[in-house]
């Protein structure tokens, strides 16, 4: 039996860490080991990370209002200047930005320092693809393609934690989200109520059995297989046929309002979720953006909408709860002739959270004048993207080791948007390495 | 063509079985969203992990799953017969293979394959926007009468016809390398067919640039797709005009059709591009002077001299005056067709297709280098990777994405399909949508990405279901299989079933484990009961996930 620190010191050591997950062993992946029992004590907060993709514009999402450029550089787009009792202008938050009128719901946890915004944030990688800039950020290393593994992915892999749910981390779609990626295998989830085989329940036992004996293995298919009959087991205990938001909580009738729901009803079932990703498309917009009103608006309405039903659905929980939603770069200044936007640099960030100091938009702000723009005319980003996720990671995680989170970023500086965890619980449990696992200790 | 609500829900159910949809969706009198996500992740990095022992393969075996979508019943007696090479060299000419059967029930069922782009704008128009009150009317009215409410041809039957051709082909066409190639094509020039015009066009690109070149010379194809009436409405190039440049088409060409995203090309590039290609845009439907919609020449690809950039441009160190016109543009679709990168990034993905997520260094420059040697001969570069020694011996090195699942369950239990819709709605539920990623990356061709825990529930589910014979509109009929055969114990109808799906020998521990999941020993009698749970195990076991 080996202690967290020690664990982590000793695959340190045998590089395990350090080169990535290409050597991981398999038994290094989630055992099948028991569900952790409900009131497991968690290190951190749970994480939940929402990736809004295709390139989400943060100057109409957070606008600048005291910005004149702005307003020089979308004629047709821009969102006017606040005013009173008038939905269709930006939401006042300091005098300088606003909110876009559709995150109104934003507005009240603002207020109540549960929001925090960063502006002017991104990664430092040039590149202008969606797919690129994704990718680089999921893994956390702009740049660099090296390291296989994504940074929660990594975090989860430091941590040795003692929970061995299959729910540890979820993946909201078909898909796993890149970030997660690592010897920590993430659950694939798309619906709770409907995780199990179909068909008449007793002889589907007898079918879920046969399915455990022909997936016995040590293949990625086989290891995958094992835990989704471990995954079916544990969803069985959880009552999910009728599941009411508390408070009055009423989240957007769409894929992503449906997977905000599900991680709120794991969160609150203490399966034992640490962190869950989801996803939401459609923010590439270079054809009729809209402004107050279109195609943006709509999503940004689905997207507030579900962020504060969630936070009045988990009230009580949100002290050990860090929400992050970002996007892999911003928009171009200057709007296009089709009414649009394209690609650009930096964008804005939200992080929402019991732990949060929220109430304000950090960030400098680099401003939009001509001299001012990166690139081809793009907002430029005052503040690295992996300041803000490596400040959570530190604070709000309970892991300090960013040099394995986030490789090769040696100039952390943070924000001051998150509050130290101090109710650091110990680990009720240490880690026990599962039997077969041999790792060489060089001499 | 009409769906009844009845059919409707038949999909639905089907679908929302096999994933587990929410029970919300099935009540719906409409189709739920394609609830992708935004972009499939790039593959995944690290190598696939070695399956537990699987037992021996055959290059025959790989062959049907890789070229084929599968082995049908009779298949591999054939192709062990007439051997691998010469299966090789039949599928590579697919003219000389007669499909007709398939072709006349292609003609009847789907009429719009063969429509030209005006026809299927004509024949399907966009419906008059209807408001919540009438629509909330028509319904009452049609439930008074007793009727279905009357649904007007419109572009979802395009795009319907389109998806179901495609599986129907999957299944049985008896060209099917050259259907595996079209999927191949569709995900390399991968759009989302519910975007604006693409919801008609596709149907033209899907025949005029995918099948057309499938086998043909790769910068012909190129070339057609960047005059492809779809893909310059998906990627917003009929928008791109002089002063305001839409990059969009500029950098997803170099990016994800020709020269990979590492092939050697600036953010500057891509701006130079896309002024070279200002201008390509297509003629769309317009509003005729007395009313009514005038449809002449939609859909046809021009180019617009009054919306081209006239300035000097460099791209990828090729110069232009500005005053060529329409020629910059064909000039650079020639330049990425045969740059060294696109041999590179083409072949590359050629070979994931058909022999492993990470291909061989010398297979991948020995078919990079005909790729290059032969112009971007399609059929001459596909001939050295189907021949090669790496594509005989990879067995069980690529899994099975939904689409192929599908259509290789299909197949391997000889099902009877007549309505694709069920299926159509799987795939889609399963994550693999036809012509429905959002992005334009297309989906992604490595194991780690579709294996998860989600996507293995809904693997087994759709066995389950398939072997019970609850697939709507479609039939098997396991027992008239085994009627020749002399199968009495248990261990002879394992053994005939392992046979007739896998068509291989898996290693005892496995057999056994299927025996003791019958229940029995080996010699006990075979209780003809418990065949559907055998040829659901046999479909659900990581076996059958291999292509």
């Amino acid at each position: 039996m080996l202690n967290d620190t020690s664990r982590r010191e000793l695959l340190k050591r045998t590089g395990i860490l350090a080169m990535g997950a290409l050597t991981f062993p398999n038994s290094l992946r989630v055992p099948r080991i028991a569900l952790a029992p409900k009131d497991a004590p968690t290190r951190g907060d749970i994480l939940v990370c929402i990736f809004l993709r295709g390139a989400a514009d943060g100057l109409n999402l957070v606008v600048p209002h005291g910005d004149k450029n702005y307003y020089a550089a979308r004629s047709t787009l821009a969102l006017a200047q606040p005013k009173a009792n008038n939905d269709q202008t930006a939401i006042d938050l300091d005098g300088f930005f606003g909110l876009h009128p559709d995150l109104r719901p934003l507005k009240e946890i603002f207020d109540a320092r549960q929001l925090a915004i960063v502006h002017a944030v991104g990664s430092p990688d040039p590149t202008h693809s969606h797919f690129d800039a994704m990718d680089y950020m999921e893994r956390g290393t702009p740049g660099d393609k090296g390291i296989p593994t994504g940074w929660i992915g990594r975090h989860l892999q430091m941590l040795a934690s003692e929970n061995k749910s299959p729910f540890r981390a979820v993946g909201m779609g078909n898909l796993v989200q890149q970030s997660l990626r690592g010897p920590v295998t993430a659950t694939a989830l798309q619906s709770i109520a409907d995780f199990h085989l179909q068909g008449d329940a007793r002889k589907m036992q007898q079918i879920q059995t046969a399915l455990a004996s022909l997936y016995e293995g040590d293949g990625f298919i086989e290891t995958t297989g094992q835990q989704t009959l471990q995954a079916m087991n544990d969803l069985a205990k959880i009552t999910s046929a009728n599941y009411a938001p508390a408070n009055g909580a009423k989240y957007a009738d769409s894929p992503f309002g449906k997977a905000l729901l599900n991680i709120a009803q794991l969160i609150k079932s203490g399966i034992g979720v640490e962190v869950a990703c989801a996803d939401l498309g459609g923010w590439d917009t270079h054809v009729q953006q809209g402004s107050a009103d279109g195609q943006m608006a709509r999503l940004i309405e689905e997207l507030a909408k579900t962020l504060a039903a969630f936070h009045a659905d988990l009230r009580d929980e949100m002290k050990r709860i860090t929400l992050v939603a970002m996007t892999e770069f911003g928009r171009r200044v200057q709007e296009n002739s089709n009414r649009g936007t394209d690609h650009g640099h930096g964008s804005a960030m939200f992080v929402m959270g019991g732990g949060i100091k929220g109430g304000k938009v950090y960030g400098e702000w680099p401003g939009l004048g001509k001299d001012n723009l990166y690139g081809p005319g793009d907002l430029a980003i005052t503040t690295d993207f992996r300041d803000v996720l490596g400040e959570i990671v530190q604070k709000r995680l309970a892991n300090s080791d960013l040099a394995q989170v986030f490789p090769g970023y040696k100039t952390f500086k943070f924000k001051g948007l998150a509050n130290e965890q101090t109710a650091r619980l110990e680990p009720r449990y240490t880690i026990e390495l599962p039997f077969n696992i041999r790792i060489p200790v060089p001499a | 063509m009409q769906i009844t609500r009845r059919d409707f829900l038949k999909d639905i159910t089907l679908a929302a079985a096999v994933v587990g949809l929410p029970g919300w969706a099935i009540n719906l009198d409409e189709a739920p969203p394609a609830t992708l996500r935004a972009s499939a992740p790039a593959p995944y990095p690290w190598q696939w992990t070695p399956p537990q022992n699987l037992g021996q393969g055959s290059p025959t075996v790989t062959a049907l799953n890789r070229i084929a979508f599968g082995p049908r019943p009779g298949d591999f007696e054939r192709v062990q017969a007439i051997g691998v090479d010469t299966y090789i060299e039949e599928q590579l000419a697919p003219a000389t293979i007669d499909d007709s059967a398939l072709e006349q029930q292609l003609a009847k069922k789907y009429p719009t394959l063969k429509m030209s782009a005006v026809e299927l704008y004509q024949n399907y128009p966009q419906p008059a926007p209807v408001s919540p009150q009438e629509r909330a009317f028509r319904a009452f009215r049609a439930g008074e009468q007793g009727i279905k409410p009357q649904q007007l041809p419109g572009p979802q039957d395009v795009i319907q016809e389109l998806q179901e051709a495609t599986i129907l082909r999957a299944i049985f066409s008896r060209r099917q390398l050259q259907e595996t190639l079209a999927d191949h094509w569709s995900n390399h020039f991968a759009m989302f067919i519910g975007k604006d015009a693409v919801k008609w066009m596709k149907t033209v690109d899907d025949r005029e640039v995918i099948r057309k070149h499938a086998l043909g010379k790769f910068g012909d194809m190129l070339l057609a797709s960047a005059q492809s009436p779809a893909m310059l409405a998906y990627l917003d190039n009929h928008l791109n005009v002089k002063g305001v440049p839409n990059e969009n088409y500029a950098r997803e060409i170099m990016e994800l059709h020709s020269l990979g995203v590492d092939g050697g090309y600036t953010q500057k590039d891509v701006q130079e591009l896309a002024r070279v290609l200002t201008g390509w845009t297509v003629k769309q439907p317009r509003r005729a002077l007395l009313g009514g919609m005038d449809y002449t020449d939609a859909g046809q690809f021009i180019f617009n001299a009054n919306q081209h950039d006239t300035g000097a441009k460099i791209v990828l160190g090729v110069n232009f005056s500005g005053k060529d016109g329409i020629n910059e543009g064909l000039k650079m679709v020639d330049v990425l067709a045969h740059h060294p990168s696109t041999a590179k990034f083409v072949t590359k993905r050629l070979i994931m297709r058909y022999i492993a997520d990470t291909p061989p260094p010398d297979l991948w420059n020995r078919a990079a280098q005909t790729f290059t040697q032969t112009k971007g001969d399609l059929r001459a570069t596909l001939s050295v990777i189907l021949h090669s020694d790496d594509f005989k011996n990879s067995f069980a090195q690529k899994i099975k994405r939904p689409f192929e699942l599908v259509a290789s369950m299909a197949r391997a239990t000889d099902m009877q399909v007549e309505e694709m819709r069920p299926f159509n709605a799987t795939i889609r539920a399963m994550g693999q949508g036809l012509f429905l990623l959002l992005t334009p990356d297309g989906y992604p061709d490595t194991g780690t990405a579709w294996i998860n825990t989600g996507a293995l529930l809904a693997r087994w589910n759709l066995a389950l279901i398939t072997a019970y014979g609850r697939v709507p509109q479609a039939k098997v009929d396991f027992k008239a299989a085994m009627s020749g055969a002399n199968i009495k114990t248990v261990a002879n109808a394992v053994d005939f079933w392992i046979e007739r799906i896998l068509h291989r020998a898996i290693p005892d521990k496995d057999r056994q484990k299927l025996i003791a999941a019958l229940g029995a020993n080996a010699n006990a009698n075979f209780d003809i009961a418990r065949l559907p749970d055998l040829v659901a195990l046999i479909l659900a076991s990581p076996h059958f996930q291999y292509r």
